[in-house]
């Protein structure tokens, strides 16, 4: 039972049978029958749109150059065929590598300025393709395009027969959905699903941005390139018409429409997106107005599309409560209070030639707790953002482990062993609570902490996150939780350095002693924290040590107990005179 | 040689970057009060000279009717689209779903412009006589010089109304913090409708001056929405005066594109450049970039 059961689970299991169903009822119909065109022209479709579910579903991209790898793809298909002979199997496979090329080039200058610049660039790949493949008439045939491509499957076999090729084209298709599930839960599809939901949380546990967005063209851009010569051949022709800017639109419609970044999305898309077209083939006037009210309402009214569930299952790595080894491998750690862990030297750092920040200097050991306490504006969150690489500082330096750590990006400084929450808990809505704590663990360091999984899960599961619970979107959590979860993180990871932001806010008295007792434990097993917080009670039942800032300087430090007594922490803090 | 310089680039550069430099000022509009851009904008320019050319053909309507008939249609476009398109996305510009939704608008506004005509390229008859002003070597037709008197004319209007007016203080105001502004009374949704109909009057203006170079088609707007919307990003979007400077300079590389090699390279030489600068200096030549609030 669970055998059948875990076989229909899998992609290849179902898939399988759904793609044996498909080809025999293509067979019954006729391969050059219309139904059959049209099923074909669908999984073509879909292929596609499973391709571009990487940029443009799973990293949010709006990418609107599908069209253009689409194009590309079924000319490098053609010309490759007809011009130099080879067999349909290398064309595919070197359509694909082409497309994947122009993912590439189309990525890589724009993928820092955001969503805008790259949907704009991408729509300008999509009209610079078809004005290219217009100019090099010798090559593409130019505005009539090439007619009768058809190529054996393999090297030195007769050419390829109609049955074949619709066999082929299911099997891409199966193919592409296999390698797209297992692509969306590995931990490369978790990534990309973490950069999408909160780029600055993505970051903070160590995920660059950059390189991801290009990669992500990229595999794109390749399949797409890839349905593009599933589609040169099924046409027996290419012409430039077929591949403009509606092209483009369509497979991005088809991915939100079906669910972004989902598993079974972009195929449910392109069935319901594909079958617009073919349903009001007989009103070919009506066509272009419903798919434009299509396209409006789908984003008014399901902007997150057909299937709403985006998170995936997680196979394989996950170290959670059954595995005690790692817990009772622990070495204790020592607090050494001689060698610090972290030094902040006269860090600074101005806003427009204000200055928010000035001469802040402190040192922190292995295992301490310190507060960064001070009104409202004076700098605290400042003084967080600038060490851990948000704002580049202005001047001084920060050293952790006798490595100097300013001037790095956000990612390089979590990566290098500093762990951060915020004050509006940066978390990735469209992961399971499971996706997430894996996706923490993988980013381990190997810190001093990473000893503490069996205190984090033990945490977890105190404040109503069992693992019964690990399946659900961290988008349905409630903020005490997410709150937990945040810092559950930092810790999975195993940073040295914890900079908790404001992190009892919103907490209530019961979850504020649950925090406090998993913060204690952290710090026992040699974890650093830094808390910058308004809540004194807290700030004196953990903090060793408290710095008191005013005005971006740093105005007093001490025990939590003398607190009190200085006389100008009450002037400028706690407002008496 | 140099006269050759002036008269076949400088000359018809500067009619044509006039010519962009209108389309990227009413995406400006738009980006400054919404940090939005409407795709469909460049229906909202086709459609000025398709309602004109409307009443013009089927009503037999005089001259200076038919342009108001061309300016109200742009206006209409613009506020349907603004309350179906834009509007239910204004708090979540920076979750450019909007790009989607405008762009369906645009598809329905493109194909509903196919009924008139069946899609036929129509001259507009609606211009100023053919004859010209010579000014030593060079030679303005009466069209050239109108579409460069329109671009200064919304030059200084634009800049009456963002400097000088309250509207335009709101109007800026909103766009830089919606919820700021709300707090002080201020609908960022009506002030999102106002900035709609503002682009709208430049639209119109654009396409009535411009309709007579090209001819009245339903992809009138998507030939000047792509290189309209690369000057306004050579700009910086969100800046006017980028804006201007931005369609001069995609105006003289089309026109050098033109005389220099062959007009089938437009998209290629504007596209290319415009990667150019995304490399050097993301943020246009006087955008500035985005402050990351943490």
């Amino acid at each position: 039972m669970s055998a059948l059961k875990r076989f229909w689970g899998s992609p290849l299991g179902h898939g399988s049978i759904a793609a044996a169903l498909l080809i025999a009822a293509i067979g019954h119909w006729g391969t050059s029958s219309y139904l059959a065109y049209m099923v074909l022209l669908v999984c073509i479709y879909g292929i596609a749109a499973l391709g571009l579910n990487v940029p443009a579903g799973m990293l949010g991209q709006l990418s609107l150059g599908q069209g253009a790898a689409f194009g590309l793809g079924a000319y490098a298909a053609a010309v490759l065929a007809m011009d130099y002979g080879h067999s349909v199997i290398v064309c595919l496979a070197l359509a694909t590598l082409i497309g994947g090329v122009l993912g590439v080039i189309m990525a890589a200058p724009s993928a820092r300025l955001g969503v805008m610049a790259l949907a704009i660039v991408s729509l300008g790949f999509t009209l610079v393709m078809q004005q290219l493949i217009i100019l090099f008439r010798s090559i593409t045939g130019g505005a009539d395009g090439r007619y009768g491509l058809t190529a054996p499957l393999l090297q030195g076999q007769v050419k390829m027969s109609p049955d074949q090729l619709g066999a082929l084209i299911v099997l891409v298709l199966l193919m592409c959905y296999c390698a797209h599930w297992y692509f969306r839960s590995s931990t490369v599809g978790r990534t990309l699903i973490a950069i999408r939901d909160n780029e600055i949380g993505a970051a903070s546990l160590g995920i660059g941005t950059y390189a991801w967005i290009v990669f992500a063209y990229a595999i794109g851009s390749a399949i797409g390139a890839l349905a593009g010569a599933c589609y040169a051949f099924l046409n027996v022709s290419v012409n430039p018409d077929s591949f403009g800017t509606p092209l483009s639109v369509l497979f991005l419609l088809m991915v939100i429409a079906g669910g972004a970044g989902t598993q079974f999305g972009p195929l449910v898309g392109s069935i319901v997106v594909g079958l617009i077209p073919i349903l009001l083939s007989a009103h070919p006037n009506i066509q272009p107005f419903l798919y434009g009210a299509f396209l409006i309402l789908t984003v008014r009214l399901m902007p997150r599309g057909i299937i709403r569930r985006s998170a995936a299952p997680v196979y394989g790595y996950f170290r959670g409560n059954r595995s005690r080894e790692a817990a009772t491998g622990l070495s204790p750690a020592v607090r050494d209070a001689t060698a610090p862990v972290l030094e902040v030297k006269g860090l600074e750092r101005h806003f427009a030639g204000i200055t928010a920040i000035k001469d802040i200097s402190f040192s922190l050991a292995k295992g301490e707790v310190v507060a960064i306490i001070g009104p409202n504006g004076s700098g605290k969150t400042t003084v967080l953002n600038t060490i851990c690489g948000i704002y580049p500082p202005h001047g001084g330096s920060v050293v952790l482990n006798g490595r100097r750590l300013d001037g790095l990006s956000l990612a390089k400084i979590a990566s290098a062993g500093i762990g951060r929450t915020f004050q509006v808990p940066r978390l990735f809505q469209g992961l399971s609570v499971k996706e997430t704590l894996v996706l923490a663990q993988q980013r381990a360091h190997g810190g001093f902490a990473k000893t503490n999984v069996d205190t984090i899960f033990g945490f977890l599961a105190q404040i109503g996150l069992q693992e019964q619970h690990f399946q659900r979107e961290v988008r349905e959590l409630p903020h005490g939780q997410l709150r937990m979860l945040e810092i559950a993180l930092a810790a999975l990871r195993g940073a040295d350095i914890l900079l908790l932001d404001e992190c009892a806010a919103g907490l209530s008295a019961h979850e504020m002693d649950l925090m406090l007792v998993l913060l204690r434990k952290l710090a026992k097993t040699g974890t650093s924290i830094i808390i910058v917080e308004h809540h004194l009670d807290l700030v004196r039942a953990i903090a060793d040590k408290v710095y008191v800032m005013n005005i971006g300087r740093m105005l007093w430090s001490g025990k939590p107990e003398a607190l009190e007594e200085s006389a100008e922490v009450r002037a400028a803090y706690l407002g008496e005179i | 040689m140099l006269a050759n310089v002036l008269t076949d680039l400088v000359l018809p550069g500067l009619v044509a970057g006039c010519i962009y430099a209108l389309v990227a000022t009413g995406f400006n509009v738009l980006d400054i009060s919404t940090r939005t851009v409407s795709f469909a904008y460049g229906d909202y320019i086709m459609w000025a000279p398709m309602a004109a050319l409307i009443a013009h053909t089927h009503l037999h309507w005089p001259a200076a009717l038919c342009i108001l008939v061309g300016v109200a249609a742009a206006g209409g476009v613009a506020l349907l689209v603004e309350y179906v398109a834009v509007r239910p996305f204004i708090d979540k510009p920076r979750e450019f779903v909007w790009i989607l939704s405008t762009l369906g608008a645009s598809v329905i506004l493109q194909r509903s412009a196919f009924l008139p005509f069946n899609g036929e390229q129509r001259a507009f008859p609606i211009s100023l006589p053919i004859g010209f002003f010579r000014l030593g070597v060079f030679s303005f037709s009466y069209q050239d010089l109108l579409v460069i008197a329109a671009a200064i004319v919304v030059a200084i209007g634009l800049y009456v109304v963002y400097r000088r007016t309250h509207l335009g203080r709101v109007l800026v105001a909103v766009g830089e913090d919606p919820d700021g502004a709300r707090a002080l009374g201020i609908s960022p949704e009506k002030m999102s409708q106002v900035s709609a109909l503002l682009a709208s009057v430049v639209a119109a203006i654009t396409g009535l001056v411009v309709a007579p170079f090209f001819l009245v088609s339903p992809h009138l707007g998507f030939q000047l929405l792509f290189i309209g919307f690369a000057a306004a990003t050579f700009g910086g979007l969100g800046s006017i005066r980028g804006g201007y400077i931005g369609g001069f300079v995609v105006g003289f590389l089309i026109q050098a594109t033109g005389v220099y090699g062959s007009s089938e390279w437009t998209y290629v030489v504007v596209f290319g450049t415009l990667l150019v600068l995304y490399s050097v200096r993301p943020w246009g030549i006087y955008g500035v970039p985005p402050a990351r609030a943490v």
